[in-house]
């Protein structure tokens, strides 16, 4: 057994894993809160890709600090798509809600496509090439940095959930919108503010992975996939499950690709996908509770 | 430059003296860098020689308005995953006629304008098939031309068949030639030639430059492209005798090279052959470098060509080789010309599918002069009997384009570029090269210490 | 099964011949025929081939809608991996075709009961999951079948696809020169699956699936056996859409994982059944003949304009259509169509409804 194969294999999906929570973080609390299944959630992330590429090519400014650009930015698109998009549809049946997003996505990709045309843009950063080494273990700097981040912001994320009043209301509004309206919560407030922070999460992390990956416009699809397989996989409204799920999920793809076969890791990941559902249909963390 | 290419086209019908003949060119050719390869990467050649003189631009003339326009139909994806290649090659496509128009259209036609009606084909085969539909028996056109992925013209070229619209491509995948069409050409080399002609380059430069590497490992992304020219890949290396460490496929689209490279370090390969599109390509040499895993690469095409390629990784991508259909500098007489003349229009250099389409607009032109009629019937014939050996209409690798029985390109070969200053230069075979190619690649650890 | 009681009965066929006639005379019965019999003599009158192709693919996409109605409509399970099903038929006869020469028909069979069988195996594991779960559980299985299509290429030519052989008109080899055929044979199956909607929407089963998707438990709690009528309707729709994954085949002459395995192709069966209206027999008929004819004009008008156009205006019309009219468009169709049924001859009024008001108090035939 060569024991740095396998570290490295772990290490390297960890890392990626915490990207992948980060983007399907977001995904939980629209889901948790509004009860939207958002599929143009890849493309929130997107966007956040080309704020940062463009923040770097105009302004100079390093994408891990453009989240100080990005993320507010983000966070007003999502007010503008719950308040137009998704407010009118509360009460539609679920599909169309689905369609209304699957609609979202194409929209989304082809404005992209028309306004920031088809090149690939890449930014350059100091620390690109920089890596730390743990024994035999080559940890890129970049992808640590984005972890770090993604974990920062799902974490806090968590804390303002459960220590804020703004986060306390949106639980309540997921355990249970009736009651949450009755007890004086305003419905549409709480959901603007759950759409836009989704939107914000998601953008942030196509922020953190710029310095590693490329901006194009159907870059969203890759990520969005994994970040819905991790969203229900992990319980759809469980932040901690999303949290928990994408490390998991990252790590899985990884030794899937290292033991398996190199194109093995998406089957491998839909796989555990449906094993777990199988065992525990409501998902590995699912409790009603964000 | 005719005895050239019958020496050449004698050559090419012997594989082993033809063989033998690059081996003793390139070991000449090759001694003097060799003993100065060590200061190699310290250097910055100018790639791109000086114009050949042996062709001139037609002369400026203005086409006839009285005389009905020609149409050609050119569809290529415009939108999704295939987007940015299918954009360059319609801007391809537009100078050329642009430059066919310049010299006075289709002069056997009386001065016809040559008029493109350009579609999207989209990214999606069903689509394709509707647009295909669509641009095919709306319009009255003497050819078409397109699509650039295999899928999409696999997809099409029913359609074109079926309506007998002659069709010319620079798609790849042997399965288009396969169908025994009348109505299909194919400009561009067969997939299946160039994991033949990385392998047979690694081969080379090691017998004749060394050091002499021996195990390879061969990745390629499960896409058509990276499906269809991994078979010719591993079976060139292994009758070379090369020892496969790795032979795998890996998903498209994926997120994080970091398992695939540490799979590589893990063969302890010596040369890397991957098949990848940018994203791809790109993830796996920063991962590499990342990881410092030394293994030499020799790419298979798409990814490795673009300009993106060395925005985004800047002088790591020096000295990357890369197989290709097509390269910016290949020795034909025009390339630098109309190369230039992209670069000047469209501010990037000409890539390989795009150059392919610049050519192709120029073939379905002297077809069309040929055949002096738009009808495509005429057409069709006047394509079945070509063969050009000068001007952007013979500008494909081994500068002649003439179709066999199955309507391939039979004088076509892949041709191997290795990046230099920031382009794609081709430096194999040498009659297609004006630069020579640098070997070894210099290591990661190299390259830091002549940076520092 | 149930207690009786619980049950429709069906109709006795003396007493049906019966009803049958009756219903000619009136508008809910002639406009239907009226209808089928524009459908068949269609091709008459459109003689543009792009024309012809553009119908046979609203046709194609409507009976792909209506098979997967059965289950994602009236069974209330959203399905987003009906690719799975569209896919193995494709396969399955293009594969049997390729290696044996099987003429296509007999392969489409074949594909069906390999798409019953996979129906089965999505049933055992998915249908214990609710809602977006399941929807998603799909999404996985859709997306393991396109992988391993990728993976073994050996067997299924891989990412490179497959090609039909062109053999001309060959009629006993499901293959044609011209396009009329190829609309007579999708609007055979078109009209299958409205005819199977219709019958099994009028059945003990389909009374089961709309409780079913009403309230799962309360219906379990009445005794009807819940998995048995999701996995019947599961298996017709999965044997349907198989059949006409084989027509996609042979029509295009060209298959390969990422057209007939991929989220797309899961994603527009739906899409026509809910601009059109969910659980209605009609309802993705009328989605596809909106949602095709206006990706094809987005395409035609702005094909040619700046790259994304197209596709930005049908994203756009989509989100628009939604937030119109969430529940589709088949409501306020049905409305218009009984205000114009009320006023054609042969309309039978209500008793003491007075004539011709505009529309109210009909019995509605055809439901919406």
């Amino acid at each position: 057994m060569q024991w740095d194969i396998l570290a490295q294999a772990i290490v390297n999906g960890v890392l990626i894993g915490g990207v992948y929570s980060l983007a399907s973080v977001g995904l939980n609390l629209i889901f948790g809160v509004v009860k939207i299944v958002n599929f143009a959630h890849g493309e929130f992330l997107m966007l956040g890709m080309y704020i940062a590429y463009w923040s770097w090519a105009l302004l100079g400014i390093d994408p891990l600090i453009s989240l100080a650009i990005t993320m507010p930015l983000m966070f007003l698109f999502g007010l503008v798509v719950q308040r137009f998009l998704f407010q009118p549809i509360l009460k539609a049946p679920e599909l169309a809600q689905i369609f209304m997003t699957v609609g979202l996505q194409i929209l989304l990709q082809n404005l992209a496509l028309a306004v920031f045309s088809a090149n690939y843009r890449s930014v350059q950063t100091m620390y690109g090439a920089w890596t730390y080494s743990i024994g035999p273990v080559v940890i890129s700097a970049p992808r640590l940095y984005a972890f770090i981040i993604s974990l920062i912001l799902s974490i806090g994320l968590s804390f303002l959930l459960l220590g804020t009043d703004v986060g306390k209301a949106m639980r309540a509004a997921a355990q249970d919108r009736e009651v949450a309206e009755l007890m004086g919560i305003n419905q549409n407030y709480i959901f603007l503010v759950a759409v836009g922070l989704a939107s914000a999460l998601a953008g942030a992390a196509g922020t953190v992975v710029m310095p590693f990956f490329y901006a194009y416009p159907t870059a969203g699809l890759a990520f969005g996939l994994k970040s819905f397989v991790v969203a229900i996989a992990g319980g759809l409204g469980s932040i901690r499950g999303a949290l928990l799920m994408g490390l998991i999920l990252g790590a899985a793809e990884s030794l899937g690709v290292q033991y398996v076969g190199a194109d093995a890791g998406m089957l491998v990941a839909f796989i555990i996908l449906l094993v777990v559902l199988v065992l525990r249909p409501q998902g590995l963390f699912a409790g009603g509770r964000l | 430059m005719d005895n050239v290419n019958k020496l050449l086209e004698a050559l090419r019908r012997s594989r082993i003296s033809r063989r033998e003949f690059f081996v003793r060119a390139a070991a000449l050719g090759l001694s003097a860098t060799a003993i100065s390869r060590w200061l190699a990467y310290a250097e910055t050649p100018a790639p791109g020689g000086e114009a050949v003189a042996d062709w001139t631009l037609p002369p400026a003339a203005t086409p006839n308005p009285s005389v009905p326009k020609v149409n050609v139909g050119v569809l290529y994806p415009q939108t999704g995953d295939y987007a940015r290649f299918g954009i360059a090659c319609t801007n391809a496509s537009k100078l050329a006629a642009k430059h066919i128009n310049a010299a006075g259209g289709v002069l056997s036609l009386g001065g016809a304008e040559l008029n493109l009606v350009i579609e999207d084909s989209t990214s999606d085969a069903t689509q394709a098939r509707s647009q295909a539909e669509r641009l095919i028996t709306t319009n009255k056109l003497a050819a078409g031309t397109g699509c650039y992925s295999s899928s999409i013209t696999l997809v099409v070229t029913e359609v074109s068949e079926r309506n007998k619209l002659p069709w010319v491509t620079g798609s790849i995948s042997n399965k288009l030639t396969e169908r025994g069409f009348k109505y299909f050409f194919q400009v561009s080399p067969k997939a299946s030639m160039f994991g033949q002609m990385q392998v047979e380059t690694a081969k080379l430069l090691g017998d004749t430059i060394g050091p002499k590497l021996n195990k390879v490992a061969i990745v390629y992304e499960d896409t058509s492209y990276g499906t269809s020219t991994s078979e010719g890949l591993k079976k060139t290396a292994e009758e070379l005798g090369f020892n496969i460490v790795l032979y795998e496929a890996y998903s498209a689209g994926f997120t994080d090279a970091s398992p695939l490279v540490n799979k590589i370090k893990a063969s302890g390969a010596e040369i890397l052959f991957p098949v990848s599109y940018l994203t791809d390509a790109i993830l796996i040499v920063k991962t590499m470098r990342d990881m410092n895993v030394t293994a030499a690469i020799i790419g298979g095409g798409a990814g490795y060509l673009m300009p993106e390629f060395w925005e985004g990784l800047g002088e790591d991508a020096e000295y990357i080789f890369s197989v290709g259909s097509w390269a910016m500098d290949i020795s034909c007489p025009s390339v630098p010309w109309f190369a230039g003349e992209y670069e000047k229009e469209y501010g990037e250099f000409l890539m390989e599918h795009a150059g392919e389409a610049y050519v192709m607009m120029w073939v379905i032109k002297e077809a069309i002069e040929k055949a002096g009629s738009a009808d495509p019937e005429k057409v069709r014939e006047a394509l079945a009997t070509f063969d050009a050996t000068a001007g952007p209409a013979s500008a494909m690798p081994g500068c002649r384009v003439q179709f066999d029985e199955v309507g391939w390109n039979k004088h076509v070969h892949p041709v191997m570029i290795q990046w230099r200053a920031g382009r794609p230069a081709c430096v194999w075979p040498p009659e297609d090269a004006r630069i020579e190619p640098v070997w070894p690649i210099p290591t990661w650890e190299e390259r830091k210490k002549a940076k520092a | 099964m149930g207690q009786e009681a619980m049950t429709k009965p069906s109709p006795r066929s003396s007493v049906k011949r019966g009803w049958q006639w009756a219903i000619l005379a009136t508008p809910g019965g002639y406009v239907p025929l009226l209808a089928v019999i524009v459908l068949l003599v269609l091709p008459v009158f459109v003689v543009e081939s792009y024309h012809r192709h553009v119908l046979i693919l609203i046709l194609l996409y409507a009976a792909a809608g209506e098979s997967w109605n059965l289950i994602g409509g009236y069974g209330g399970q959203f399905s987003l991996g009906h690719a799975a099903f569209f896919g193995i038929g494709a396969y399955t006869s293009t594969l049997l075709l390729r290696s044996f020469g099987l003429s296509p028909w007999l392969g489409m069979c074949l594909g069906a009961v390999f798409a019953v069988v996979m129906s089965f195996i999505v049933g055992l594991t998915c249908f214990r999951l609710r809602s977006h779960y399941f929807t998603i559980a799909t999404i996985g299985f859709g997306e393991v079948l396109r992988l391993s299509s990728l993976y073994f290429r050996k067997i299924t030519g891989g990412a490179e696809g497959l090609t039909i052989p062109y053999l001309g008109t060959k009629p006993l080899m499901y293959q044609f020169d011209s396009k009329v055929p190829y609309y007579y044979i999708i609007l055979a199956f078109m009209l299958l699956t409205i005819y199977l909607t219709y019958r099994i929407r009028h059945s003990r089963l389909g009374y089961y699936l709309r409780a079913i998707s009403q309230n799962q438990e309360a219906a379990q709690a009445v005794g009807v056996n819940v998995v048995q009528a999701k996995q019947m309707a599961l298996s017709i729709s999965a044997a349907l859409t198989a059949l006409l994954g084989t027509f996609y085949a042979q029509y295009l002459y060209f298959i390969e994982p990422a057209s007939v395995f991929s989220l797309d192709t899961s994603i527009l069966m739906p899409l026509v059944s809910i601009i059109g209206g969910v659980a209605t027999v009609l309802g993705p008929i009328v989605g596809a003949f909106l949602i095709i004819p206006v990706r094809e004009i987005a395409l035609n008008l702005l094909g040619s304009s700046f790259a994304g156009a197209h596709f930005i205006l049908y994203g756009a019309a989509l989100i628009i259509i939604i937030l119109v009219r969430p529940a589709g468009l088949i409501g306020i169709l049905a409305e218009w169509y009984k205000a114009i049924a009320a006023r054609l001859p042969g309309a039978k009024t209500t008793p003491g409804a007075p004539a011709n008001t505009s529309g109210q108090n009909r019995t509605v035939r055809k439901e919406g």
